[in-house]
């Protein structure tokens, strides 16, 4: 086989693909389809992945104190906090700073503290840096402390994200093997409908001597067009979707940790490319296998 | 070059093909092999090509077995170094004059600019260079024949098997067509030819074997006492 043949091939491939044009056009769209879900599914997870990531990478404990704790005493146990291992920083909020976010987080025209007729509630706390190896210890280190009244660990957060993330890599296994499969079979019956409707060049190929490689080839590099020609359907609309999304998200939970955009959605656009490639080719080999 | 050892074939349907065939054909020989028809003409070439099993009895290629025990690989070997022209010409339809011929070119791997002149000279040769962009599906019956033709013979092959190369053509482009394979009998290619055609077979020097009801009837070489 010369790289001549491939050209070869590759324009019998698209000539046998045209024979049933409007049918293939529609599986194209429909394994296109199939792998843009693949690609959506495989982003989101990214993302939750790396959200978890980073609450992870600055694992933070909040150490709220006693009411009568003064800021003196606030500043003395944060120096004992640094002091434990695996602590990277402390930070001693006063209660004024804690009534200053509230508000800022319920709104700025409530006048909160009218409302609790100028007393602020408020306790002390300090922020706590962590690795998050040591971050149960430092826990527990602190709920033994005096004048400490309750300790907030961000775990509790990340665990059910972390729970999250686990379960959506699972469905995303799930849906990759889902859409291989039906790209494979849809792919197979196509090839396969090709197949049929070249039975008898393929028969005469053979009695002038051709290989099962000359005769089989252009079908595999059907299948492979059909799957790439899908994925590349599927890629666009994982660019398209994806900047969408991410506009949608910077604007609206800018807070949001989110995946790098321009590698993660190069990243699916390759996912989706190798797994409609894959998927193709394997098609034709079931086609080719089973005929 | 051929050799046939008390082949026979029985169909399914129990018609009998071929009876105790035994045919030797020399290495550049020209054979015609005349029959009436259902005599067994195109069933012998299937056996030689390996497309049908004998029911019983030996086929051998260039000195190697073709049946019985026959490997795939061989049969391919011995169709790629023939040329046929099929009785039914067996073109690929929906493609143009020239993919058919080039078609038969890519098989051995001969691509490019070789293929192209191959094709335009055996194109040349049976009259249709100016049909070459046709699709082999608006030509006539004695145009297509003359399709299978310039296939088989663009190929330039050891051997040529032609099951009646003539048979749907006026008398001068037969006369042609049966040129050009003596004229590769003439290159060294060993040549069998299965035809009605009453002129040509009364005025040839060649060896005429002669098949009814699936047996040798008659051959001219063991007539004249040379060959088997
Ligand atoms: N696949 C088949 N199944 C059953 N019978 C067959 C089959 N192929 C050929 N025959 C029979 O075998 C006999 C020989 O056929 P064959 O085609 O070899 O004859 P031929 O000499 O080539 O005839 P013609 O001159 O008409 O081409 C015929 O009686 C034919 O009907
Ligand atoms: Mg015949």
């Amino acid at each position: 086989m010369t790289v001549g043949d491939l050209g070869f091939f590759l324009r019998e491939a698209l000539a046998g693909l045209k024979i049933h044009r409007v049918a293939n056009f529609i599986s194209i769209i429909c394994i296109g389809l199939a792998l843009l879900s693949l690609g959506l599914v495989a982003g989101t997870w990214a993302n939750l992945q790396h959200v978890a990531d980073t609450l992870r990478q600055d694992a933070e404990i909040v150490v709220y104190l006693d009411d009568d704790v003064s800021l003196q005493e606030a500043e003395q146990l944060s120096r004992r906090l640094l002091d434990h291992q695996g602590v990277s920083r402390t930070r001693v909020v006063c209660p004024d700073e804690t009534l200053l976010r509230v508000e800022s987080l319920i709104g700025s025209d409530i006048d909160i503290l009218s409302v609790l007729e100028g007393h602020n509630p408020f306790a002390a706390s300090i922020e706590v840096g962590v690795d998050a190896g040591v971050a149960a210890e430092v826990v527990s280190f602190s709920g033994n402390l005096a004048g400490v009244d309750y300790i907030r660990d961000n775990e509790e957060v990340l665990a059910p994200l972390l729970r999250l993330t686990s379960l959506i890599q699972w469905a995303g296994l799930v849906v990759i093997l889902a859409v291989a499969l039906v790209t494979t079979a849809l792919v197979a019956h196509i090839v396969r409908l090709g197949m049929s409707a070249r039975q008898q060049e393929m028969e005469t190929l053979r009695l002038l001597g051709a290989s099962e490689g000359f005769v089989c080839a252009p079908f595999v590099f059907e299948g492979a067009l059909l799957g790439a020609a899908g994925a590349l359907f599927a890629a666009f609309g994982v660019a398209a979707a994806g900047g969408r999304v991410y506009q949608l998200i910077r604007t609206g939970l800018p807070y949001l940790p989110l995946a790098a955009g321009t590698p993660l959605l190069g990243y699916l656009a390759l996912l989706v490319l190798g797994v409609g490639l894959t998927a193709g080719t394997l098609g034709s080999l079931v086609a080719l296998r089973s005929a | 070059m051929i050799r046939v050892c008390e082949l026979s074939k029985h169909y399914a349907d129990g018609t009998a093909a071929l009876r105790d065939v035994d045919l030797v054909i020399d290495q550049g020989e020209m054979v015609f092999l005349r029959g009436p028809s259902g005599a067994g003409k195109t069933t012998l070439f299937e056996m030689i090509l390996g497309i049908e099993p004998p029911s019983s009895g030996a086929v051998e290629v260039a000195g190697q077995r073709v049946f019985p025990g026959v490997h795939p690989r061989w049969v391919r070997e011995i169709r790629r170094r023939t040329g046929v022209i099929f009785q039914d010409f067996r073109l690929f339809e929906g493609r143009t004059v020239r993919e058919n011929v080039e078609l038969g070119l890519r098989v051995l791997g001969i691509a490019g600019q070789k293929m192209r002149t191959r094709t335009d000279h055996r194109l040349e040769n049976v009259g249709l260079l100016d049909r070459a962009e046709a699709p082999v599906g608006s030509l006539s019956w004695g145009e297509r024949q003359r399709v299978g033709v310039a296939r088989a013979l663009a190929r330039e092959p050891d051997i040529i098997l032609a099951d009646e190369p003539t048979g749907n053509l006026d008398e001068e482009m037969s006369e042609r067509v049966l040129d050009l394979l003596y004229e590769a009998n003439q290159g060294g290619a060993t040549v069998v030819v299965a035809i009605h055609a009453p002129h040509v077979l009364k005025s040839t020097r060649r060896r005429v074997v002669t098949l009814r009801d699936g047996r040798v009837a008659d051959d001219s070489a063991a007539r004249d006492g040379k060959g088997s």
